[in-house]
C-alpha cells in the first residue's frame, strides 16, 4: 500500500501541491486535472525524482526515502516527455533500462520479447528507434515501465500519440496489470480511464478535490446534466448562459449537452459522466 | 558491472572515434611533431644529438674529470681537421686566412674581406655536405666551455637553483664534486620537458572533448527521469564518471604507447639512463634520469585524465545548452593552456621554485577535482529532477 | 525577414555565456594592455627627449624636397656644412649664440644620425634577403623559384619605399616592438577571440531549431527553411558586431594609451619599422591609421567567411558541438597541410593561401617580408580563394538542406 501523507510541495515561494492525502492499494487510479495543476509533480514525488517539502510518502508504512533502491525496484515510470537513445533498437533500450532496474540477464531475456509482443513491437525489435513513429516510441516507453513487473506503475500521459486502436490495446493491458499492482495514470483523455479506473483523483487549487469511484464523483452532478437541440440562431445566447459540455452539429442547429442547476424547457436530463464533472469542476481553469 | 559496461558503450561510436583521431592528429602536428622529430632536424640539432650519443656510448650516463680530458683531446682533433680544410681551400688562402680560428674572426669584420669570408662560411655550413666536422666541433667546444667555466657558473648560480631561499646553496658544487658531471642530456631534457607539457594539453583536450558531450547527451535526450527513477537510481552519476575515466584512461594509455614508439624510433629513449641534473641545465629537485622523468610524465598524464573527466562531467551535466557545452570545453582548454601549463607543468619539480611548489599545485588540483566529483554526485543525489529542464 | 533576423539576434543576446565570452576576451586583452604599461612610460620618456625628431622629420623631408636637395645631403652655409661652420667658430674661440642657427644645428645633428641609420638599412639587397628566406625555410626547386619570381616586384616597391616613406618619420614605436605588440599579439588575439565567438554563435543559431525540437514547427511555417537565411544574416550581424566591439575596445585602447598622435599620420614603413629580425615594410604606402583600417577590414572579411563556413557545416550537422569542433578542426588542418608538402614543390607555397595563415599572421598583412609567401597580393588572393571555396560549400550545403527530408529525430 502506498500512502501519501499530508504532502506539500513548494518551489521557492510557489506551492505546487498542498496537503495531499491519499492511500493507494492495488488497482487503477486515474489522475485527472488540467495542465499545471500538479499531476506531474505528484507523480515525480512518488517515483522519488523530487522530495516533498512537507509530509512523506510511505510504502507499507515505511518512508520511501528510507527504502531507497528497494522501493524503486518496485516502481515502473513513464514520464510525460519520454527520453530514449535514438541509436538503440527497442531490445537494446529495454536491456539498458532493465539493467538499471537490477533485473537479471536471464529475466530480461524472458521479459523483453513478451513485453515487445504486448506492445506490438516484436517485429521491429532490431530496428533503430530513430526510425520509429511517435506512437511506436510511446509503446517502447510503456514496455520499459512494465519491465520487472513493478508493484507500482506510474504513467504520465501514456496514451499521448497513440491512435484509437492502440489506446484500446493499452486499456486492455492495463486492466490485466492492475489486478495485483497500483497503477497511477494521468491523462486528459477521460475516456481512457473512465472505464478502467477504480478510483479517480482530481486535483484542484493544489489540493485533492475528489478521490473516489467514478459513480460517486458523477453523483455530484446528479440532476444537473441535460441535453437538448438548440437552433443555430439561439446557440450563442444559450452558450453564454450555460456551461456547455459537448455539442454535436445537426441540420439547423446543435445537439447540446450542458450543465445547469435550473431546469431548461425542452431539455432532457441525462446521467452525468466523468467528463461532465471534469469540465464543470475546472470550468474556470478551462476558460483561462 | 553491467551498468558500468552500458555506460562505457556510450563512447563506442564511429563519430567519437573519428573525433578523437582528428584531435590527436591535429595536436600532434601542431604541438609535438617538432619535438618528436627533433633528433632528425637540421644540422645543428642533429649534430649535437650525435655528440651526446657518442658521449653516452663512450662514457656512459655520466662523466668523470678524466673523461673530460678525453673530450678536450677530441675537440682539439676536430679543430685540426677544420684547420686542414681552411688550408686546402684556395679562396680562403687568397683572403689570407690560415686557420679556422682566423676565419671565425674574419667573418665579423665589416669590410669586403669580412663579407666574402662570411659568404664563404654561410655557403660551407648551410649548403655544403663537407661541414659536418664543423657542427660536431661546435658542439664539443660548447660543452667543453661549460665544463671549463664551471667554477664561474657555480659562483654565478650559487643563489639560483636550489631556490632563492638557499635551500641548497651548494647545489652546483655538489654536482661538480660528485665526479659525475654530466653534460649530455641538456637538449634531450628540454625536448622531453616540451613533450610532457604538450602531452598534458593533448590529454586534457581530448578527454574534455569526449567526456562533456556524453554526459550532456543524457540530459538532452531526457533520460535522467527514467534513469533516476530506476533501482540503481542516483548512484548512476558516479558510474557514469567511472565509465568516462575508464575510456579516457584507455585513450591516454594508447596515446602513451604510440608516443613511446615514436620516441623510440626517433632516438629519444637512447638517453633513458642519463641523469637530468647537470651543469648546463636540468635544475630539478630530484636526481632523476630521463627515463624516470618519462615515468613521472606517465603518472602526470593519468592524473590529468582523472581531473579532466571530472571537469568534463561537470560541464556536460550542468550545461544548459549546446553553446554552454562547447563554450565550457573551449574555456577549460584555454585555461589549461594559458594558466596550468605555464604556471605548473613547465615548472614541474623545477629547482627554481620551492620544493613544495609542484606538490602543492598538483595536490590542490587533485583535491579540487575530488571535491568537484563529490559535489556533482551529491547534487545529483539531492536535486529535484524537474521535467523540461 | 527583418523581424525574423531580429528574433534570431535576440536568441544570441539572451544567452549569458555570450557575454561571458566577450568579457573574458576583453579581460585577456586588458591583461595584455596592462602588461605593456611599461611601454607607455618608456615612450613618454623617450619623446620628452626626442620629440623634435619625432615631429620634424616629415618637415625636414619636405623642406629638402622643396630645396631640390637630397635627404642625405647636409645643409650648408655657403661652402661649409653647418657643423663645419660651428667647429670653425669654436676653433677661433667664438661661440655662436644665434638661437636660430643653434636650432638648425641641433636638428642637423639629429638628422645626420637619422640619415646614417637610413643609409645603413637602405643597403639591404632584395635578392639576398629573398635567398635568406629560401635558405631559412629549406626551400628548393619550384618552391624556391616561386619565391624568387617576386624579386622584381619587391625591388620596385623597395626603391619607392626608401625614397618616399622610410625617411619620413622617426618612429619611436619601433624601438618598443609596438608593431608586433599591436598588430601581432593584440590583433591576433582580437581576431582569434572573434573567430571563436563567431563559430560558436553561428553553429548555435543554425542548429537551434533542431536542438530545441522546434524544427518541425518552424520549417513548416510560412518562412519555412528560409529561416536559415535569416540565421545566416543574424550570425553575420552578431559576429561582425562582436569583432568590431572587440577591435574598437582593444586596439582602440592600445592606440590611445601607447601611441602618439605624431605616429598616426606617419607611414608604417617609415624609419624602418624594424623589430628584431622582422622588417615591417608594407606593399602600399599606408599611414598608421590607414593600416589600422586595413587590419580592421581584412579581419572583418575573415569573420564573414568564418560565418559562412560555420553556417554551411552546421547545415550538414545540426549539432552545435560537432559543428564547432568541425570548423575549428578544419581551420587547424588548413594550417598544418603545408607540413606534408615537399619543400621543393610550389604547392607548398600555394598551400599557405588559407584563412588560417591569415589569422595567425596578422602582423604581416600586406607586408613585403611575410613568411615565405612574399606575394604582394597574398591577402586578396587568399580571401578570394577562401570566398570561392566557402561559397561553393555553402551553396551545396544550402541545396542539400532545402531538399532533404526533415525528421525530428535525426
Amino acid at each position: 500500500m502506498l500512502t501519501i501523507d499530508h504532502v506539500t510541495k513548494s518551489y521557492g515561494s510557489f506551492t505546487a501541491l498542498e496537503d495531499i492525502q491519499l492511500t493507494l492499494s492495488p488497482g487503477v487510479y486515474g489522475l485527472l486535472a488540467p495542465n499545471g495543476a500538479g499531476k506531474t509533480t505528484l507523480m515525480q514525488m512518488i517515483v522519488t525524482l523530487t522530495r516533498p517539502t512537507v509530509g512523506e510518502i510511505l510504502w507499507d508504512g515505511v518512508p520511501i526515502e528510507a527504502l531507497g533502491s528497494e522501493y524503486r525496484a518496485r516502481v515502473g515510470y513513464l514520464p510525460q516527455q519520454f527520453g530514449f537513445y535514438k541509436q538503440y533498437n527497442p531490445e537494446q533500450f529495454l536491456h539498458y533500462i532493465g539493467t538499471l532496474k537490477g533485473i537479471s540477464k536471464a529475466q530480461l531475456r524472458e521479459q523483453i520479447p513478451t513485453l515487445l509482443e504486448e506492445v506490438a513491437l516484436f517485429d521491429v525489435r532490431k530496428k533503430k528507434m530513430k526510425q520509429f513513429s511517435g506512437g511506436m516510441i510511446q509503446r517502447v516507453g510503456i514496455a520499459q515501465a512494465l519491465l520487472g513487473q513493478p508493484d507500482i506503475l506510474v504513467l504520465d500521459e501514456p496514451t499521448a500519440g497513440l491512435d484509437p486502436k492502440e489506446r484500446a490495446r493499452f486499456r486492455s493491458i492495463l486492466t490485466k496489470l492492475a489486478r495485483n499492482r497500483i497503477v497511477l495514470i494521468s491523462t486528459h483523455i477521460v475516456s481512457d480511464i473512465e472505464s478502467i479506473a477504480n478510483e479517480i483523483i482530481m486535483i484542484q487549487n493544489k489540493r485533492i478535490r475528489y478521490a473516489h469511484t467514478v459513480p460517486h464523483i458523477c453523483q455530484s452532478l446528479q440532476g444537473q446534466v441535460f441535453e437538448m437541440f438548440v437552433p443555430d440562431d439561439r446557440y450563442l445566447s444559450f452558450a453564454s448562459e450555460h456551461l456547455i459540455v459537448s455539442e454535436r452539429q445537426q441540420t439547423g442547429g446543435m445537439d447540446i449537452r450542458f450543465i445547469t442547476t435550473h431546469p431548461v424547457q425542452g431539455a432532457q436530463e441525462v446521467p452525468p459522466q466523468l467528463e461532465d464533472v471534469f469540465l464543470f469542476e475546472y470550468r474556470d481553469e478551462v476558460e483561462r | 558491472m553491467k551498468i558500468f559496461w552500458n555506460e562505457c558503450k556510450k563512447y563506442r561510436s564511429l563519430p567519437l572515434l573519428l573525433f578523437v583521431l582528428s584531435a590527436h592528429f591535429i595536436t600532434y602536428m601542431l604541438l609535438t611533431d617538432y619535438d618528436i622529430r627533433m633528433m632528425n632536424q637540421g644540422k645543428s640539432t642533429a649534430s649535437s644529438i650525435i655528440v651526446h650519443r657518442e658521449l653516452v656510448d663512450t662514457y656512459g650516463p655520466s662523466m668523470t674529470k678524466e673523461d673530460w680530458e678525453d673530450v678536450k683531446r677530441i675537440t682539439a682533433l676536430y679543430q685540426t681537421k677544420l684547420d686542414a680544410y681552411v688550408q686546402n681551400d684556395v679562396e680562403l688562402r687568397q683572403l689570407g686566412v690560415n686557420t679556422f680560428e682566423e676565419w671565425q674572426q674574419l667573418i665579423w669584420e665589416e669590410n669586403e674581406r669580412g663579407e666574402r669570408a662570411s659568404a664563404l662560411h654561410d655557403d660551407w655550413i648551410f649548403e655544403s655536405n663537407e661541414s659536418e666536422d664543423f657542427w660536431l666541433w661546435q658542439e664539443y667546444d660548447r660543452l667543453l666551455s661549460f665544463y671549463e667555466g664551471n667554477e664561474t657558473y657555480i659562483e654565478q648560480n650559487r643563489h639560483g637553483p636550489g631556490h632563492r631561499d638557499a635551500a641548497s646553496p651548494d647545489y652546483y658544487e655538489q654536482l661538480y664534486e660528485q665526479s659525475t658531471i654530466v653534460a649530455q642530456p641538456e637538449r634531450i631534457f628540454l625536448i622531453v620537458r616540451n613533450l610532457t607539457t604538450s602531452a598534458v594539453l593533448i590529454v586534457v583536450l581530448v578527454t574534455l572533448l569526449i567526456t562533456a558531450p556524453v554526459h550532456y547527451q543524457d540530459r538532452m535526450q531526457r533520460m535522467i527521469p527514467l534513469q533516476y527513477s530506476t533501482t540503481y537510481g542516483r548512484r548512476l552519476p558516479f558510474v557514469k564518471w567511472l565509465a568516462s575515466m575508464t575510456v579516457s584512461g584507455i585513450l591516454t594509455f594508447i596515446m602513451i604507447v604510440v608516443y613511446a614508439y615514436l620516441m623510440e624510433r626517433n632516438g629519444h629513449l637512447y638517453f633513458v639512463d642519463v641523469p637530468i641534473r647537470e651543469l648546463i641545465s636540468g635544475e630539478i629537485w630530484f636526481d632523476w634520469t630521463i627515463g624516470e622523468w618519462l615515468w613521472m610524465t606517465v603518472v602526470v598524464l593519468f592524473f590529468f585524465t582523472f581531473v579532466s573527466t571530472i571537469v568534463g562531467m561537470w560541464i556536460g551535466t550542468y550545461a544548459k545548452n549546446a553553446l554552454q557545452l562547447a563554450g565550457g570545453v573551449i574555456l577549460a582548454v584555454i585555461a589549461c593552456a594559458a594558466i596550468l601549463l605555464p604556471l605548473s607543468i613547465t615548472r614541474l619539480f623545477s629547482a627554481w621554485y620551492p620544493p613544495f611548489y609542484t606538490w602543492v599545485q598538483l595536490g590542490s588540483i587533485g583535491l579540487f577535482a575530488i571535491i568537484l566529483l563529490g559535489a556533482i554526485v551529491y547534487c545529483e543525489k539531492k536535486k529535484d529532477v524537474v521535467p523540461f529542464e | 525577414m527583418r523581424r525574423i533576423v531580429g528574433q534570431e539576434v535576440k536568441k544570441v543576446l539572451s544567452l549569458r555565456i555570450f557575454y561571458i565570452f566577450f568579457i573574458i576576451a576583453l579581460l585577456w586583452n586588458g591583461l595584455f594592455l596592462w602588461n605593456n604599461d611599461y611601454v607607455r612610460s618608456d615612450v613618454k620618456r623617450f619623446l620628452q627627449v626626442n620629440e623634435p625628431q619625432v615631429v620634424w622629420t616629415n618637415e625636414m623631408m619636405k623642406e629638402r624636397q622643396k630645396m631640390n636637395q637630397q635627404a642625405s645631403e647636409p645643409l650648408r652655409k655657403g661652402e661649409m656644412t653647418l657643423v663645419e661652420v660651428y667647429r670653425q667658430a669654436l676653433n677661433k674661440g667664438n661661440v655662436i649664440e644665434d638661437e636660430k642657427f643653434l636650432k638648425l644645428l641641433t636638428e642637423e645633428v639629429y638628422w645626420d644620425h637619422f640619415i646614417a641609420l637610413h643609409e645603413q638599412r637602405a643597403a639591404l639587397q632584395v635578392d639576398e634577403k629573398v635567398e635568406q628566406i629560401v635558405r631559412m625555410y629549406g626551400l628548393t626547386g619550384n618552391a624556391a623559384a616561386t619565391l624568387r619570381q617576386h624579386i622584381p616586384a619587391l625591388e620596385m616597391r623597395f626603391s619607392k619605399l626608401i625614397a618616399q616613406e622610410a625617411p619620413t618619420h622617426y618612429a619611436p614605436n619601433a624601438l618598443f616592438s609596438q608593431h608586433d605588440a599591436l598588430f601581432g599579439k593584440l590583433m591576433r588575439a582580437v581576431l582569434m577571440e572573434s573567430v571563436l565567438i563567431t563559430i560558436l554563435i553561428t553553429a548555435l543559431l543554425t542548429s537551434y531549431e533542431r536542438e530545441h525540437r522546434t524544427a518541425s514547427v518552424v520549417y513548416s511555417s510560412t518562412v519555412g527553411r528560409k529561416v536559415q537565411i535569416a540565421k545566416w544574416l543574424s550570425s553575420l550581424f552578431v559576429a561582425s558586431s562582436t569583432y568590431v566591439g572587440l577591435f574598437l575596445l582593444s586596439i582602440g585602447s592600445y592606440i590611445a594609451l601607447y601611441t602618439t598622435p605624431s605616429l598616426w599620420t606617419s607611414y608604417v614603413s617609415s624609419s624602418w619599422n624594424v623589430e628584431g629580425p622582422n622588417l615591417f615594410m608594407t606593399w602600399y604606402p599606408f599611414t598608421f591609421i590607414q593600416y589600422v583600417s586595413v587590419q580592421w577590414g581584412i579581419g572583418l572579411s575573415i569573420i564573414v567567411l568564418v560565418v559562412c563556413l560555420t553556417w554551411a557545416i552546421s547545415l550538414y550537422w545540426h549539432q552545435t558541438y560537432i559543428a564547432t569542433a568541425a570548423v575549428i578542426a578544419i581551420l587547424f588542418l588548413l594550417f598544418i597541410v603545408p607540413a606534408f608538402i615537399s619543400k621543393s614543390s610550389s604547392l607548398l607555397i600555394y598551400a599557405t593561401y588559407t584563412l588560417s595563415t591569415l589569422i595567425v599572421g596578422t602582423a604581416h598583412w600586406l607586408m613585403m617580408w611575410k613568411g615565405y609567401t612574399l606575394d604582394p597580393h597574398f591577402e586578396w588572393k587568399t580571401l578570394l580563394l577562401s570566398a570561392i571555396m566557402i561559397g561553393i560549400i555553402s551553396f551545396y550545403a544550402w541545396r542539400h538542406f532545402k531538399r532533404k527530408d526533415w525528421q525530428e529525430v535525426e
